[in-house]
């Protein structure tokens, strides 16, 4: 057991905390949310620069072969500063598996680019069904010669509006367990029959309906095999819903703050209004339920890192987190009374984003269901 | 960060596991926190006993003591490991106090003598200790002392009251006196060790809300106690007591406890047929069961984060106070949800002819409410947290 990071991993954390600390306040962050696009590509550029985006691929590839767990550390710190781009689904639910599942080729034809800031990836697998297990596929993919005809639709594909290339989740063959029979291809975005529509959400958060009309691909396209794909999906998400626990906590260290930051100023009754017992012990609760975020999600990463198995403490981690972030955020909004209400404050940039990020990759419930299973019931 | 064990330390765990599975009957396992609190009878007290005995053979009374002084010299880490297991057999053999109030207290401030004499005694088996902290008026408030301690020649004479010593037959405890009779709140203080028998002496046994004599009410009426029997400085005990209150809130007893009531509910849920169907398969009971196990691993982890932080020297702030709130959180949830799958049946204590295993669920469910008091109550420990984690104004 180690509960503490290396000197390297912390010197990580430092850089990029006081990168973020420059190039995302929080006017930007707001203002992405009424931009066209969702991020910023100067801003983009500078963390491809950085190495940020090539942290967990391999050096021949351009990257610096940093673990998982790694990268969850600049994830948090993403998260502390709600970092607006599509950085979690082009690197992690896309790049990640592409590096476990692609072939040579394939890897390095989008590796390299996504390294240097060049390809924007998403994941397209949910559906309207709102489903995150293998059942809730029904796009399909017919065989026609050489190709595959994709036709379905599409919800909650994170920055569709800006890929240059879509991982669709989509179902080859028929089968009686409906976790075979799905297939992952890698999918130009700017294919004829591929219409994407942003939607309107709590998070301003640039997630997309993506309607695939008789988009034709070549076999070339498939990720890993035919009728396998459900394999890395399952995979992809544990590290998604992971990389989503990385992203919480950073946001939810940040509530904590500014909350105990306030009490200390705020001055009513001629005394802090931290001073007033109730106020710490909801304080007191906040930092319990976070420290104890903090390690679900590591000890998650740590053995995504390590390939043990992981499954049970994903899901561990994001039903925790899960539950953790929404109450942070409800809890430090209202401490900050009025003011946590309204729209200037920067608090509700958090509430928004901590429902958004509780959904994203598996809900609670999602979550509970997978741990029932690991348990044997 | 790591979070897996070591080779050794696993080979360890299975040690300590194989020599449970081999001693222990699983119906010797009531349901409280430490069995050794729901002793009913001579015969389970000779039992626990013998555990003991074949414990102190094993060296296993003092696992992360040094060696000089009967123990193993083993890591700290092995030391929560064994307790771990221990509690998740109900502990027979162990007296806590040993391992979280003696060890620590006479490690850091015994003089040689005192260690010598006391913790060898203790690892060969061959006494109990509690700590005697609170008193009828110093609860949360434990320098409100008013036993005093009036130095005679070689000798202190002990006069006050000590309420809710965990009560193991226990041989001796430790607390605190007054050594200052001008001093008040937590100047002037010493810490004290006393063997039960000394005349002056009397222990009644308050009984908890299980029906058991878990708990001591001490009177010390003019009770002679040799100068040596203080530990550390005079009237400095707090600073010492202060180091033992500190390991007593990791309370790592814990986490057996709590991995052992979720295998009971686990197991009463797969077992139990409502409707024709296991508990089980209604989703609303599954996935109860699986928010407590998410909530016992989130607490596992924050309880090892202590315990690493102790084997590597760094100095514990509130991180003990925050393990034990949501240890003891999630305990309560736990036996809660316990009872309410087991509907009208958890009604039933052990012994009817309609209860099952599952009567244990009501001795946790009872014994269960005095461990968030117990080592620092939920509210002081919040206290701690926003003052020292959060440094919030006071």
């Amino acid at each position: 057991m180690n509960f503490g990071f290396t000197e390297e991993q912390e010197k990580l954390r430092t850089a990029a905390r006081d990168f973020l600390e420059k190039e995302c306040s929080s006017s930007l962050v707001r203002e992405m949310e009424e931009d066209e696009k969702g991020y910023s590509p100067e801003l983009w550029h500078k963390i491809a620069e950085l190495g940020w985006l090539g942290l967990p691929f391999p050096q021949k590839y351009g990257g610096s072969s940093k673990t998982f767990l790694d990268l969850v550390i600049l994830l948090e710190e993403m998260g502390r500063v709600l970092l607006p781009g599509p950085f979690v689904p082009t690197v992690v639910c896309c790049g990640l598996p592409i590096l476990s599942a692609g072939t040579e080729e394939q890897k390095e034809e989008f590796l390299p680019k996504i390294v240097k800031g060049e390809l924007i990836f998403t994941l397209a697998l949910t559906e309207p069904n709102g489903r995150y297990d293998a059942q809730g596929i029904e796009a399909s993919a017919t065989a026609d010669g050489d190709d595959f005809i994709i036709n379905g639709t599409k919800l909650f594909t994170p920055y569709a509006n800006v890929a240059d290339y879509l991982l669709c989740a989509a179902r080859t063959s028929t089968r009686k367990n409906k976790g075979q029979g799905i297939t992952v291809f890698i999918v130009n975005a700017h294919l004829p029959g591929i219409a994407v529509t942003v939607l309107d959400t709590i998070a301003s958060d640039k997630q997309c309906e993506v309607i695939f009309n008789n988009v034709r691909v070549p076999k070339g396209s498939i990720l890993d095999k035919l009728d396998r794909g459900w394999k890395v999906m399952e995979s992809a998400q544990e590290h998604a819903a992971t990389a989503e626990c990385a992203l919480m906590i950073g946001g939810a260290q940040k509530v904590l703050e500014m909350t105990v930051n306030y009490s200390k100023e705020r001055i009513q009754y001629g005394r802090p209004i931290g001073s007033f017992q109730v106020f710490q012990h909801r304080c007191a609760d906040m930092l319990i339920e976070i420290d104890g975020a903090k390690f679900a999600t590591y000890q998650a990463a740590w053995r995504l890192s390590e390939e043990l198995p992981s499954t049970m403490q994903a899901s561990v981690a994001k039903a925790w987190v899960n539950q953790v972030y929404q109450r942070v955020c409800a809890d430090g909004a209202h401490l900050h009374g009025g003011i946590g209400f309204s729209w200037e404050h920067d608090i509700q940039l958090y509430l928004r984003r901590a429902k958004a990020a509780e959904v994203t990759f598996g809900d609670t419930d999602f979550h509970q269901d997978i741990v029932a299973q690991q348990l044997g019931i | 960060m790591e979070f897996g064990f070591s080779e050794q330390e696993e080979k360890f765990r299975q040690e300590v596991r194989d020599f449970l599975n081999k001693e222990i009957p699983p119906s010797w396992v009531k349901g409280g926190m430490f069995t050794q609190g729901e002793i009913e009878n001579e015969e389970e007290w000779a039992f626990w006993k013998s555990i003991q005995r074949k414990l102190a053979e094993k060296g296993w009374l003092g696992i992360h003591w040094p060696k000089e002084y009967g123990g193993l010299g083993r890591s700290y880490m092995d030391q929560f490991i064994f307790m771990e297991e221990m509690s998740y057999r109900g502990g027979p053999g162990i007296a806590p106090a040993n391992i979280w109030h003696l060890g620590p207290t006479l490690l850091a401030w015994g003089t040689e003598e005192q260690k010598k004499t006391h913790l060898l005694r203790a690892a060969r088996g061959e006494t109990l200790w509690i700590d005697a902290m609170a008193e009828p008026d110093a609860g949360s408030d434990g320098v409100n002392i008013s036993t005093t301690a009036l130095q005679d020649r070689d000798y202190y004479i002990i006069n006050g009251r000590k309420r809710w010593g965990c009560l193991v037959p226990f041989d001796w405890f430790l607390f605190l006196a007054r050594t200052d009779p001008d001093s008040t709140r937590h100047r002037g203080l010493s810490v004290f060790m006393a063997d039960v028998k000394t005349p002056g002496i009397t222990v009644k046994p308050i009984i908890d809300l299980a029906g058991y004599a878990y708990w001591a009410d001490i009177t010390l009426d003019n009770a002679r106690l040799p100068k040596e029997n203080m530990i550390g400085p005079k009237n400095e005990g707090w600073t010492v007591i202060l180091n033992t209150l500190n390991n007593e809130r990791i309370f790592v007893d814990i986490l057996g406890g709590m991995r052992r009531t979720l295998d009971l509910i686990i197991r009463f849920a797969k077992e139990t047929k409502r409707n024709g169907e296991p508990l089980v398969k209604n989703p609303a009971i599954r996935h109860q069961l699986a928010q407590l196990a998410i909530e016992a691993e989130v607490t596992r982890l924050l309880y090892y984060r202590v315990v690493w932080f102790r084997e590597q020297g760094i100095t514990l702030i509130h991180e003990t106070s925050l393990a034990k709130v949501l240890g003891n959180e999630t305990m309560k949830h736990m036996v809660t949800t316990g009872m309410e799958i087991m509907g009208l049946h958890g009604q039933l204590k052990a012994g009817s002819k309609w209860a099952s295993f599952a009567a244990k669920m009501q001795q946790a469910y009872l014994t269960n409410p005095a461990w968030a008091i117990a080592g620092g109550t939920t509210e002081i420990e919040k206290n701690i947290i926003a003052w020292m984690g959060l440094k919030m104004p006071r």
